[in-house]
């Protein structure tokens, strides 16, 4: 039963990276001799050819089934390695690496002693997980391909295209009755004064008229399963009150006595309750809003082609991808219930969204620039930049589109009225992409008056004018100012995305965007494998920008669809169900909906979806009764470790935990950067510092550990695992109390976030334990003497 | 401060015509170089520009400020828009004097009086101590200044007021 363990233990020199500090030989000397090693040897360089050609040639003459290898970080050459055992036939996760030169030689190299005997005891801890390792195997998850594209705007609508021309079935979801989003409300585009609808309509009919494509307008995404290649789909579709039949005659409209007003024309001008939503938006059809709809039926006498039906019924579809494009888009910022809502509801007072209407042919106005409810002509015109970006409460990004498009508005009303008097109040003009400075500069040799400070209030000023108080920054005055025209430049918020967070269970960042993977290195993917975002529901954007991000999710999609399946790592969580006691904490702290509670009613069982599973380990970090195993990761892997690192003068030691991703590589980091710091440090690696057990902490108390360290990603953002630092910290500091309560000093206890790139304050991090350990000892020894007699 | 005048005419394309001051941002490059930046009252450059933008006419007609600059052109030199702050100054000058003919700066009595603009003589102690020679200022030379102020009462603006020059 038990397998007869023969390890090999390779110990590298790294030129004198490693032997410069310590001697690989006498480590040899004092590590052959240690239970179950087989082989030891050390090597100049054991990442080169003939240092991996002495480990396949020992594997094959000794039968060495498990590999430690004593040498760099494992980010540098784990995967190296892995393939090396792979190519000797021996399963790739029988291997550890000990890091002796990032975490030992690099940062005591002026202690080379303590640095001898750190190297061994990281040798030991090396052996100890290794003994315990057992093959895995990579995850084959099978691809659908077929995509689904979540809203039908600019970016939704080129995602959808590249996909369908790579020759994939796509499935595009709109809400409302029409593709094109907020694109349809738009007149002109800045910087170039190109209309919207030159932009968009291509991309409409390209998209409607698509063999490929599956448009479901008025449809709602309900529920989401599944994950990355299989998704399992539910839209809720309202079926249209129109029938394809119809030609547009518009009888139904002039039939129908009921008179709404038009959001579509900013409320400036009414609709009846069937209407065209947009003249030129696919799909061209009449609807009824349901809403408002009387059921008076006269437009169904009116249609020559019976084409109206007032029915209103839903249908279901279902139906699996294996990737999704999330393209929900913005909404624009609604001064209601904002301090802003006073001015909005003045009747001179407009945003930059109304005032697009107010330009449009299309328009409540018919293109003519004329205030509001009025057929006067403004003559002074005011904008008001940023309401409801870069606020103290409330929304406190930069929305980035509203200084071009202010700016082109500007211009425009410049050029249809020449004899407009334009402000614009703003705090800082950005104009940052190509050609926006342009029109900053277009707008200042208009004449265009540019006054730097806040706009403290509009208020009515008789004769329909408004009088405006600013603060002047230069000055320190408050200025006054008569217009007849304001526009507030309103900024981006989120989409409607809000019930799709509910299904999709996609984290948003603190300023309620989609939040994608990583800011720099996934700015395309979510946590979520498969899921990919595209335009501003992940941040403000421009249109170019969104088009740009939908062409690159398209692509990861396409990348996906290019395998058959999809090879994952074989690091997962695994339940053993004799020991689940049912109660649901892991799938209740799983960041990717990974565990499901499956079993009986009376008796739960949690169950890991592999495909869905990232083997961070939080599940397991959480298991009240060690029933959830991450593998790789094992408990018993993570114990021999602990035992290990303290089976000698436990006392001085401090043992830290870091997470793979970010105080690992600090740690890496400081070693990089030749940062010294106390060799009492012990570092054991987890992939998530949610995967640190309470029940570890207190076993290392109870071994003597000195002082113990848990450390992380910063929160909230930044764990690669969405929530496992907050998981750690919540962990940690129940356990705080009950270690109070053991007569074990919490403070004995640290918790730290420390990022790849904070080599520094991992070195100030431990500097300050091992103060803290020496001043604890000293006094220790202080009470010692007092109490003893002599 | 009532903005309604700009509302009205734009006063700096009366004043200023060496380019577009609304290319002017604020940014104070101007101030942070100027010589005259350090007197009192302070020469503010880019006040003045946006008092010329903000059409505060009143304002700038009774302001001396302009008067205090040395000419040393390094506004002009730094400003990152190039909207030439001291040709702008001159202007501001010229559109004082063409608005109030009997307008006669305050500077031009101390000009007068002392020869040039600056209080140059202010550190000979300081040259003394450091054993520095003393400067060759026309201060100094009594002769050259009778003639520089001879040369001074020919003009217009000082020949009809010379009531104020001490006679």
């Amino acid at each position: 039963m038990t397998e007869d363990l023969r390890l090999g233990l390779y110990i590298c020199h790294c030129g004198l990276n490693i032997a410069g500090t310590v001697d690989p030989e006498a480590l040899v000397n004092q590590a052959q001799h240690l239970p179950d090693v087989a082989v030891c040897r050390h090597h100049l360089y054991t990442c080169s050819e003939a240092g991996q050609k002495e480990i396949q040639k020992d594997i094959e003459h000794f039968g060495i089934n498990r590999v430690v290898i004593a040498a760099c970080s494992p980010k540098l050459h784990e995967l190296t390695f892995r393939r090396l055992l792979i190519e000797s036939g021996l399963n790739p996760y029988l291997l550890e690496l000990v890091n002796l030169r990032e975490h030992c030689t690099w940062v005591h190299s002026g202690e080379p002693d303590a640095a001898a005997v750190k190297a061994l005891e990281l040798i030991r801890m090396g052996l100890a997980k290794a003994r315990l390792a057992r093959p895995l195997a990579d995850r084959q998850v099978p691809v659908t391909r077929r995509a689904l594209v979540i809203g039908g705007g600019p970016a939704g609508l080129r995602a959808a295209l590249d996909i369908a021309d790579a020759g994939h079935p796509v499935i595009i979801v709109e809400r409302e009755p029409i593709l094109g989003g907020m694109a349809n409300l738009l007149n002109r585009t800045f910087p170039h004064g190109q209309t919207a609808l030159s932009l968009i309509n291509p991309l409409m009919a390209a998209v409607a008229h698509h063999p490929g494509i599956t448009v479901l307008t008025g449809g709602e995404i309900t529920e989401v399963s599944g994950h990355l290649g299989n998704f399992d789909i539910v839209v809720r579709q309202s079926v249209p009150a129109v029938a394809d039949t119809c030609d547009l005659c518009g009888l139904c409209a002039s039939a129908c006595p009921i008179q709404v007003p038009d959001e579509r024309q900013a409320g400036l001008a009414f609709r009846t309750a069937i209407f065209l939503p947009s003249p030129t938006a696919f799909p061209a059809r009449y609807v009824v809003d349901a809403a408002h709809c009387d059921r008076c039926a006269r437009c169904l006498q009116a249609c020559p082609q019976g084409a109206v039906s007032l029915d209103f019924q839903e249908t279901e579809h279902r139906f699996t991808v294996g990737a999704m494009v999330v393209a929900t888009g913005f909404k624009p910022f609604d001064p209601v219930g904002t301090r802003y809502e006073a001015w909005a509801a003045l009747p001179g007072v407009v945003t930059t969204l109304n005032l697009e209407r107010l330009l449009a042919p299309d328009g409540p106005t018919r293109g003519r620039v004329l205030l509001p409810y009025s057929e006067k002509q403004p003559r002074d015109i005011a904008f008001i930049m940023c309401v409801g970006s870069r606020e103290e409460d409330g929304n406190r990004a930069c929305s980035r589109i509203c200084c071009p498009t202010a700016l082109r508005q500007a211009l425009e009303l410049k050029d249809r009225l020449p004899e407009a008097r334009i402000r614009i109040y703003y705090r800082d003009i950005r104009t940052v992409k190509k050609d926006w400075e342009a029109l900053y500069n277009a707008a200042r040799d208009a004449g265009i008056l540019f006054l730097r400070g806040k706009v403290e209030d509009i208020q009515a000023a008789g004769d329909s004018r408004l009088l405006i108080r600013a603060h002047n920054e230069l000055f320190r005055s408050t200025s006054e100012d008569q217009v007849d025209l304001a526009v507030l430049a309103v900024g981006l918020t989120p989409g409607n995305g809000a019930p799709l967070r509910e299904v999709l269970k996609l984290p948003v960042g603190p300023d309620g965007f989609f939040l994608e993977s990583h800011p720099k290195l996934k700015p395309l993917e979510t946590v979520l494998d498969g899921i990919y975002l595209a335009g501003s529901c992940q941040g403000p954007k421009d249109i170019a920008e969104s088009l740009t991000q939908a062409s690159g999710a398209a692509a990861k999609v396409l990348a996906l669809f290019a395998h058959d399946a999809i090879t994952l790592e074989g690091l997962v969580a695994e339940v053993n169900e004799e020991l689940c006691l049912g109660c649901g904490f892991c799938a209740e702290d799983c960041p990717f909906q990974a565990i499901v509670m499956a079993g009986t009613e009376e008796e739960p069982k949690a169950r890991v979806i592999t495909a869905a599973c990232k083997g961070c380990g939080i599940c397991a970090g959480t298991c009240p009764s060690g029933a959830i195993t991450s593998l790789g990761f094992t408990d018993a892997m993570l114990l021999a470790q602990i035992d290990e690192a303290l089976a000698s003068d436990p006392e001085s030691k401090i043992l830290a935990f870091c997470c793979n991703w970010c105080s690992y590589a600090g740690a890496d980091f400081a070693g990089v950067s030749r940062l010294q710091y106390s060799p009492q440090v012990r570092i054991i690696r987890t992939m998530c510092a949610g995967r640190v057990h309470p029940n570890f902490i207190l076993h290392a108390f109870e071994k003597g550990a000195g002082l113990v360290l848990v450390s992380g990603c910063h929160p909230p953002g930044d764990c690669h695992y969405v929530s496992g630092n907050l998981r750690a910290r919540e962990r940690v500091e129940k356990l705080k109390t009950k270690l109070a309560k053991k007569g074990i000093d919490p403070d004995r206890l640290r918790l730290a976030w420390i990022s790849a790139t904070e080599g520094r304050v991992f070195q100030k991090v431990i500097r300050e334990m091992a103060e803290a350990l020496e001043k604890g000892e000293k006094t220790k020894r202080g009470k010692g003497e007092k109490g003893n007699p002599e | 401060m009532d903005l309604q005048e700009v509302s009205v005419k734009d006063l700096w394309q009366d004043v200023y015509s060496a380019g577009n001051l609304h290319y002017c941002f604020n940014c104070s490059t101007c101030i942070s170089g100027c010589p005259a930046s350090h007197g009192d009252p302070p020469l503010l450059v880019r006040n003045l520009a946006r008092k010329l933008i903000l059409g505060l006419e009143e304002e700038l007609l009774d302001d001396d400020t302009p008067w205090a600059c040395v000419s040393c052109s390094r506004c002009e030199e730094m400003c990152p828009m190039n909207v030439m702050p001291f040709e702008m100054i001159l202007f501001i000058r010229q559109w004082q004097c063409r608005n109030d003919e009997t307008r006669v700066p305050t500077a031009i009595v101390e000009i007068y009086k002392r020869g040039y603009t600056q209080a140059v003589g202010v550190n000979t102690e300081l040259r003394e101590s450091l054993g520095l020679p003393r400067l060759n200022t026309i201060t100094n030379n009594p002769e050259q200044l009778e003639l520089f102020r001879a040369m001074l009462m020919k003009t217009r603006i000082v020949s009809e007021n010379d009531y104020m020059f001490g006679g």
